[in-house]
């Protein structure tokens, strides 16, 4: 004969040793740093039906069904999203945020973020409360797990190389001319989009008569400002300004290689009297060649070129030209033999960077943080050490430096779920997207970075604050409590049942 | 004679069972949300036989009853828990379209918005619809009529978006459970009747919905034990007649031989 309270009663014991289990790990967690609380709640299990309910007639009333249960099983364990209280650690990188959100970390930065995404499956984001940051050796801003933390940054650090490409082979930059000492113009290549320059990549072709460069991205860099004048990059025509001899011309082929070109007609192509076009008042024996780059926004970041001496007789190394604000000199030097003096010489490019020197326009570009030790403020040739950073209330990160000058980095990126709730917990304080938690809608607070996600108005971030777990002990003892006392009847069910199999057992 | 005796016996012992499983079920419920405890009845059963003089044979579960008197609240905190304080089910919607009763006002907010309960069945609005909760809400808040007023905008306040709708039956103790603390309309619980919370005239005049708290089960632990052991102690009786009806009837037995 089977006993179902018997069962009813073990079932009832295990579920409930569940809900103590909950209550453990929410004890356990108290101390944990932005820690939510779950919370286990049950559905009744199904009834079988021992007697039929029937409806009233004209003759009889109507009779209940008569029901016996059998027992209880977990309706959900949910995650209680609430506010934690604020505890102060004096960090500046200790975040605490208070109000709806989450901070946006991740373990693997492989995708390229360039394009200004705000779909955070494109890094494989996590997300988390726990705001005790820490800077790593790179300058990142990383968890104590070693996550990157994710915001929208306005630039990349000066200390970073942007895009680098450590060796071009074959690739010619004078072909065949005499070259004479280069003058000075401020050249300025813009980038019609952000000061995102793509990665050059190696060629091997010599097209142009004068020299290639290297292949940039051809979607990317759109046009070229050559003193005041513009050249839509595409299709070299030139427009608001003319190109006046010994101008750097940088044009891009259809083949997407970026050609520079000598220009000494204001035509694109080099031509015979190449050499004397240029001023060789200042600098007979040395060329100098400055090369700026910088956005619409009047951002300027760095192109270095450094040229190795190929077939011809040049016979020296070149050094390279380097841009460098500290010193303050943006110029190659051909030192040595008059260059204008040499026929049929080559150089070769051996290494191409790019680097942002400072940026005045919000890029938005969803990035991890990285807090500079060295950046430049308005003059591009003054490079201050980082002193301090701080966070703002809204998640602005800006840095300080000796005096006061200050760069406002990018904001710190937070997420926002449709349902929290729904989110899947995965240790160390990190939540990962689930199938019923909406998709991750990121944002700056109460900013504009992306119209379609809640702007989160009523969420700030406090800087050299942690969130507290908000597990409430004396909450969680009264349910453990119950929980308990739940779990001594369950008992006394099973032996009362146990003592009826024994009074059978007699029969 | 004896064999009916057994017989009474045995079907006794059957329904003592019933009666402890019910007992059992209550006591394994006394931490689920909304739970309604049980009261198994039993009546007397005459004896079909014919010509039988021996009048009563035995007992039958006439009803198990579902007790639906108020269980306490407690606090949660959260918005979306909402306890009925007075007469009054919510409904929701299951996967099947049925919609179905329930006193567990455990509610989550899915994907979507939509409010729904642990096992995702939509709780059901005044306009016999899910509530969907918008995307740019803010804030959201529901009153004690049931009311669901969302904060789109710190500046305009909080607007009023959509009601819950509470269901009340002439007689609630012939639902039929299904499990899941969910309700079913039965041959004898009568129709839904629909009103909101507080509805002037309604069964549900008296009723408020408690945002930030949930209905506890109703099961009385004191109470549920001492039953227990009564039925307990029935069984061990009933199962002494079968005892003595054996023994009787070994001892006619032994007469014949």
């Amino acid at each position: 004969m089977p006993i179902p309270s018997l069962f009813i009663g073990a079932t009832a014991l295990t579920t409930m040793q569940e809900g103590i289990s909950v209550i453990a790990n929410n004890i356990a967690n108290v101390n944990t740093t932005a820690y939510k609380a779950s919370r286990v709640h049950y559905f009744d299990q199904t009834y079988s039906d021992k007697k039929f309910g029937s409806s009233p007639t004209t003759t009889r009333g109507g009779l209940n069904p008569g029901q016996v249960g059998t027992g209880i099983k977990i309706a959900d364990i949910n995650t209680i999203h609430s506010q934690g209280a604020l505890k102060s650690t004096g960090l500046a990188s200790d975040l605490a945020m208070n109000g709806d959100g989450f901070f946006v970390v991740t373990d693997e930065l492989t995708a390229d973020l360039s394009t200004n995404s705000n779909n955070a499956n494109t890094f494989n984001a996590h997300y988390t409360r726990n705001g005790h940051f820490l800077v790593d050796a790179d300058q990142n801003m990383v968890t104590s797990d070693g996550a990157f933390v994710m915001g929208t940054m306005l630039y990349e650090p000066l200390s970073a190389r942007i895009k680098s490409v450590d060796s071009y082979q074959n690739i010619t930059y004078f072909t065949d001319q005499s070259v004479g000492p280069i003058n000075t113009p401020d050249y300025v290549a813009t980038d019609g989009i952000g000061a995102n320059l793509p990665v050059p990549v190696p060629v091997s072709a010599n097209t142009s008569g004068i020299g290639v460069a290297p292949v940039f991205d051809p979607t990317l860099l759109s046009e070229l400002s050559v003193r005041g004048g513009v050249v839509d990059v595409a299709s070299g025509i030139t427009t608001g300004g003319a190109l006046l001899n010994g101008d750097l011309l940088i044009s891009r082929q259809s083949d997407g290689q970026m050609v520079f070109t000598f220009d000494d007609q204001n035509s694109g192509t080099p031509a015979s009297t190449f050499s004397a076009s240029f001023d060789t008042t200042q600098q007979i024996l040395d060329g100098v060649l400055t090369i700026q780059l910088s956005n619409q926004g009047g951002d300027v970041i760095q192109l270095r070129i450094r040229l190795e001496p190929g077939v011809g007789s040049f016979d020296e190394v070149f050094q390279d030209i380097n841009y460098d604000p500290v010193l303050g000199s943006d110029t190659m030097v051909f030192s040595g033999a008059d260059p204008s003096t040499q026929d049929g010489s080559r150089m070769t490019v051996a290494d191409v960077d790019l680097r942002y020197l400072s940026v005045s326009q919000i890029r938005d570009l969803v990035d991890k943080i990285k807090i500079p030790n060295f950046f430049h403020v308005q003059d591009p040739t003054l490079e201050v050490e980082t002193i301090e950073y701080s966070i703002e209330s809204d998640g602005t990160i800006s840095i300080y430096g000796p005096s006061s000058e200050n760069l406002n980095l990018g904001r710190l990126l937070v997420a926002n779920f449709t349902n929290p709730d729904g989110l899947s917990a995965k240790g160390n304080s990190r939540y990962e997207e689930s199938s019923n938690s909406g998709v991750a809608a990121l944002n700056v607070i109460g900013g504009p970075f992306n119209s379609s996600a809640p702007s989160l108005r009523g969420t700030s971030v406090v800087s050299g604050a942690l969130e507290t777990s908000n597990v409430n002990l004396a909450e969680e003892f009264s349910e453990m409590i119950q929980q308990q006392r739940g779990l001594q009847a369950q008992s006394r069910t099973i032996s009362t049942s146990d003592e009826i199999l024994q009074t059978i057992i007699n029969l | 004679m004896s064999f009916h005796t057994l017989k009474t016996s045995g079907s006794s012992l059957k329904n003592i069972q019933f009666a402890i499983d019910a007992v059992s079920h209550n006591i394994a419920n006394i931490n689920t949300t909304g739970y309604k405890k049980q009261q198994p009845n039993f009546e007397a059963v005459v004896n079909a036989h014919a010509g039988m003089n021996d009048g009563l044979s035995g007992t039958a579960m006439s009803s198990n009853t579902t007790v639906f008197s108020q269980g306490s609240l407690k606090s949660t905190g959260t918005y979306s828990d909402l306890a009925i304080n007075g007469e009054g089910f919510f409904g929701v919607q299951n996967s099947v379209g049925e919609v179905v009763y329930s006193r567990a006002g455990h509610f989550l907010i899915d994907r979507d918005g939509s409010m729904v309960d642990p096992a995702g069945d939509y709780l059901m609005s005044v306009n016999g619809s899910k509530i969907t909760l918008p995307a740019t809400a803010q804030s959201v808040e529901v009153g004690i009529d049931g009311q669901v007023n969302i904060l789109f905008d710190v500046v305009s306040g909080y607007e009023s978006y959509d009601q819950i709708q509470l269901a009340t039956f002439m007689n609630p103790a012939g639902l039929e459970k299904i499990g899941n603390n969910n309700y079913r309309e039965s041959l004898n619980s009568g129709t839904p009747i629909f009103s909101t919370a507080g509805e002037a005239g309604a069964k549900t005049s008296g009723t408020s919905i408690i945002s930030g708290a949930l209905e506890l089960g109703n099961t009385n632990l004191s109470e549920s034990l001492t039953e227990l052991m009564a039925y307990q102690r029935s069984y061990q009786a009933v199962s002494r007649t079968s005892s003595t009806a054996d023994e009787i009837l070994q001892a006619t037995i032994n007469l014949a031989s």
